[in-house]
């Protein structure tokens, strides 16, 4: 299977971490907050749609809030094949990582 | 509450966001959205907020339409392929399909450019909606009531002068065959119009030189067209030159028009001033007789045409008082709606609607068969129908789909009825005497026109077909075949009778038209009108009438020649002026009446009923006899008219002879009272010779060479008077009749072909039960017998409703004759006899085929 990408392993990441309150508007701000950079509501979306289409989330709906306007949030929970594929990338990047002299060196040394 | 109410994102910008998101489960981005749009209000304010919302929207909207109209493209595709694929496959029903549908068009396309053709009359003019032709109502005290077309000469004047509302007012004729010659060039075949000198001003006739403010204002002047310029001068510049008309008077070319167009009323190839038509020096009448002259009036603007008309009838009855028991109004009626309409109702618009009604039957019953097949094949495509449910596709896209499909069909069959049209278009031409442009095809409005049928009819045939095939269920269908079910058989049912109803209602209608049309060229009118001859006489003719006669007589095989003021298949001109032996003095009473010469009686063979016809050897005759008809006795109420005294225009005579009625008007009119001078102060310039019926031609040639020697310039235009008679009366009723009959032929092809298929895929349908049939012993004639039996059934209810709408439809055509046919049954039993043979002819070809069968074959085919 293909290494996910970036966005993904930062929003399966976020979702891992959210537990329960897994919906969009949470997982953007957590990115945004760790990261530093301002990611759009739109820029989750697409991840979110392909993630679950591969099998690594899963969706149900869940009560609304009063500031949603009374609609219905959307919650995701990560999967089994999820878990992994978050792994695999951890695994694939410290060997990358690992193959580096001198990591402790700033990068302008 | 209260708090969150200034947070809501803007509703319409919501509404759009919630109207781009497919179904309800997919709503939460709303919710996400909304969540957002809280936060950044508290971080950054409403503006910041509402315009990161508008900014969203604007993002997704371009993308959200270039998504679905890829996705849109795509499922067009492939109903454009899966359309082609079932043409292809079912080349058969295909065929029916498509030729039934492209005639069905083509009939339309073909009425829709004619209609445009006759609608585009007299358009050009820039003051066509202020124009006016006047024309005049009479009523007599016995409830007779008299309308004319014809104008009074001082009329136009009066209307100058006296009529605030009127800006112009001018009078036009047209003379035909006048000679114009122009040094060594005579041509006698020129349209001469005769108006008064404001009317190219009136009229917006193109100037290529001269202009119209000062063309005609000339006495002796002469406006000629483009055409008739080339004719008499070539290349010269014909400004100036002097152009003799009618051997009697010079006149000089002041203007040069473009061609007059086809679609104009007035049609002529040069104008010059109205007072010519009195001799150069001639005195213009100041009489209000009824004459063969137009009046044209150009009103304000503003002015308002019906009141205008009480007041123009005022005014002119200060100039003609009326007798008391007379009525006389005057109106005035729309030079644009002159083409189309008749001043007393019917007219062109008549035929128009009959042909456009016909035609959009004959599109009915094409865009039936369809539906027909269409549905009857259902089952074909059931499974396809239940495979896309299951993978997805929706009631409504399926629907889509099949209209899809029935529009393209229509669109590609549109490709054909132009092809047809095309070639067709000629013969349509040579139908109606017109000159329909093929260039009209091209005309926006006539592209729309046929883009809209197209479309209609698509939709139309489609609309059924789409909705049966698309409420399938899909189980049903994918467990087992699905039969022809019971609900789309009603269909079929209702949608043949339907047919048939059309067929036979047309049949019967068209069978009338021509029955009448029968009747009124055989019908005896009361004299023989085969073997006559007749022309106009112009000039040198005239003079010398006795010599020409005499000449032309001395031809054993010419038998009779005479000569009269009018034509007697039709005799409009009415007196008022009559007095007679124990008349009393209220009675005001009208009569046709006609000038004629010796011998009309006997060149007619009309028969005479009491006392004797003008003769040669009572010298009073010509200035003192008249002969009446029988109408006439009757109404004068005589016992014995011979001998009686008569005055006519307050011209004493004594009546010598009473002549059987005879019919000298169409047969909308019934015999009217008539009487007959013989005055020669009257210009008698129709001649009318009677010939043996073997040698024709000779007899024809020696008789325009006689007239070409007696006069040169004027070759006359020999005409047979029976012609002559049916052109002039019924020339409109020989058209629908002749189109109304390939119409209906039409009608009845497309509907057997439907039948046909039909019958066909019937047969196909119970192959297997046919052959079982006959294993069993059934006998080929059974088998026929068994699937013609329904389609009789149908032909049959058919019948019961055609008949009553075509005998209320006949019953109103052939009100407006006086004489006419019986409407008899036998014409509608035998109709609806006629469709069903033809029907079980169709049925019976497919039937005896399947029939014939060897049911080895057929019950092996599974």
């Amino acid at each position: 299977m293909k290494l996910l990408s970036r966005a993904e392993e930062f929003i399966l990441l976020a979702i891992w971490q959210l537990q329960e309150n897994a919906y969009c508007v949470p997982i953007r701000s957590k990115i945004s907050e760790i990261s530093g950079e301002a990611w759009s509501l739109g820029s989750i979306y697409m991840p979110l749609d392909r993630l679950v289409k591969k099998g690594m989330l899963e969706s149900y709906l869940s009560d609304s809030t009063p500031e949603r306007g009374g609609r219905h949030k959307r919650i995701y929970k990560l999967t089994k094949a999820g878990k992994e594929a978050l792994f695999r990338v951890k695994e694939v990047e410290s060997a990358m990582w690992a193959g580096i002299p001198n990591v402790s060196f700033k990068t302008e040394g | 509450m209260e708090k969150y109410r200034h947070k809501k994102p803007p509703i319409f910008a919501q509404w759009i966001l919630s109207s781009l998101l497919p179904d309800e489960q997919w709503k939460t981005p709303l919710g996400d959205f909304e969540e957002f749009y809280q936060s950044l209000v508290k971080e950054r304010g409403v503006f910041k907020a509402k315009s990161w919302y508008w900014g969203q929207i604007l993002h997704l909207v371009p993308r959200k339409i270039i998504h679905s109209v890829y996705w849109w493209f795509m499922m067009f595709r492939n109903t454009i392929k899966i359309a082609l694929r079932n043409i292809r496959k079912h080349k058969g029903y295909s065929f029916i399909n498509i030729f039934g549908l492209a005639v069905g068009m083509a009939c339309c396309l073909l009425i829709l450019i004619w209609v445009k053709y006759e609608f585009s009359y007299d358009r050009f003019h820039e003051n066509r909606n202020e124009i006016y032709r006047t024309w005049t109502r009479t009523v007599y005290s016995d409830g007779r009531e008299e309308v004319s077309t014809g104008s009074f000469y001082p009329l136009a004047k009066v209307l100058r002068d006296e009529c605030p509302d009127v800006v112009n007012a001018i009078r036009w004729n047209v003379q035909t065959n006048a000679l114009i010659t122009y040094q060594e060039k005579r041509f006698t075949n020129n349209i001469v119009g005769f108006a008064d000198p404001g009317f190219f001003k009136m009229f917006s006739f193109p100037f290529i030189q001269g202009a119209p403010e000062t063309a005609l204002y000339d006495k002796l002047s002469i406006v000629i067209s483009e055409e008739m310029s080339q004719k008499y001068f070539g290349a010269e510049n014909p400004i100036g030159k002097i152009l003799n008309f009618n051997n009697q008077v010079e006149l000089q070319v002041t203007g040069v028009i473009q061609d007059v167009p086809k679609n104009s009323t007035a049609q002529f190839d040069c104008v010059i001033p109205f007072v010519l038509s009195f001799g150069q020096n001639g005195a213009e009448p100041d009489h209000w007789g009824g004459n063969p002259l137009t009046t044209f009036v150009l009103l304000h603007e503003n002015a308002d045409a019906e009141d205008v008309s009480e007041k123009i009838t005022e005014t002119v009855l200060k100039h003609v008082p009326l007798p008391t028991n007379m009525k006389a109004s005057m109106y005035l009626q729309p030079f644009a709606r002159m083409h189309l309409y008749d001043v007393n109702g019917g007219g062109l618009i008549h035929s128009i609607t009959i042909f456009s009604i016909i035609a959009v039957f004959v599109l009915i019953i094409a865009c039936m068969n369809f539906m027909n097949l269409t549905t009857a094949r259902a089952a074909n495509r059931a499974g396809e129908v239940g495979l896309r449910k299951v993978v997805g596709a929706k009631k409504g896209d399926l629907i889509k789909q099949f209209l899809g499909e029935s529009i393209l069909i229509s669109l590609i069959t549109l490709v054909f009825a132009v092809l047809l049209v095309c070639l067709f278009l000629p013969s349509f031409n040579e139908l109606l005497s017109k000159q329909l442009p093929l260039s009209l095809l091209l005309h926006p409005i006539i592209i729309a026109g046929f883009l809209a049928i197209a479309i209609i009819t698509g939709i139309l045939s489609g609309s059924y077909p789409s909705l049966f095939l698309s409420s399938f269920q899909p189980v049903k269908v994918l467990r087992s075949t699905l039969g022809s079910g019971a609900k789309s058989a009603l269909l079929r049912k209702i949608l043949v009778v339907s047919q048939f109803t059309l067929s036979i209602f047309l049949i019967i209608g068209t069978t009338f038209i021509y029955r009448q049309l029968h009747f009124i060229k055989n019908k005896d009118l009361g004299f023989a009108k085969e073997n006559i001859v007749n022309f106009y006489m112009g000039g040198e003719i005239s003079k010398q009438y006795e010599t020409f006669r005499s000449e032309l007589l001395r031809n054993p095989n010419i038998l009779n020649v005479t000569r009269s003021l009018q034509h007697p298949a039709y005799i409009g001109s009415s007196v008022r002026a009559l007095d007679w032996e124990g008349k009393s003095s209220e009675e005001n009473i009208s009569m046709n009446f006609e000038y004629v010469d010796y011998d009309y009686i006997e060149t007619f063979g009309m028969e005479m009923v009491a006392g004797r016809s003008f003769s040669r050897e009572f010298a009073t005759d010509l200035t003192e006899g008249y002969i009446v008809n029988e109408e006439a006795v009757k109404l004068m109420g005589v016992e014995s008219p011979i001998g009686k005294r008569l005055s006519v225009f307050r011209k004493e005579g004594r009546i010598i002879g009473v002549v059987k009625n005879f019919h000298f008007q169409p047969f909308n009119f019934s015999i009217q009272p008539f009487v007959i001078g013989a005055d020669p102060s009257w210009g008698k310039n129709r001649m009318f010779i009677k010939i043996r019926p073997e040698f024709t031609s000779e007899t024809l040639n020696y008789i325009e060479n006689l007239s070409k020697r007696f006069s040169p310039d004027f070759p006359v235009l020999l005409r047979f008077f029976a012609d002559d008679v049916m052109d002039w009366n019924y020339s409109t009723e020989q058209l629908i009749s002749k189109i109304a009959g390939y119409f209906t032929f039409l009608a009845i092809l497309i509907s057997c072909l439907g039948l046909f298929g039909l019958a066909s895929f019937m047969a196909e349908q119970r192959t297997k039960e046919i052959g079982i049939r006959k294993v069993l012993g059934a006998s080929e004639s059974t088998v026929v017998f068994m699937l013609s039996k329904d389609f009789t059934k149908w032909v049959l209810v058919s019948n019961l409703i055609a008949w009553p709408a075509a005998y209320f439809s006949v019953q109103r055509l052939l009100e407006k004759y006086v004489y006419r046919i019986h409407i008899g049954i036998d014409i509608f039993i035998l109709s609806g006899l006629a469709a069903l043979v033809i029907a079980l002819l169709t049925v019976s070809f497919q039937a005896i085929r399947a029939a014939q069968a060897d049911p080895v074959e057929s019950l092996r085919y599974e």
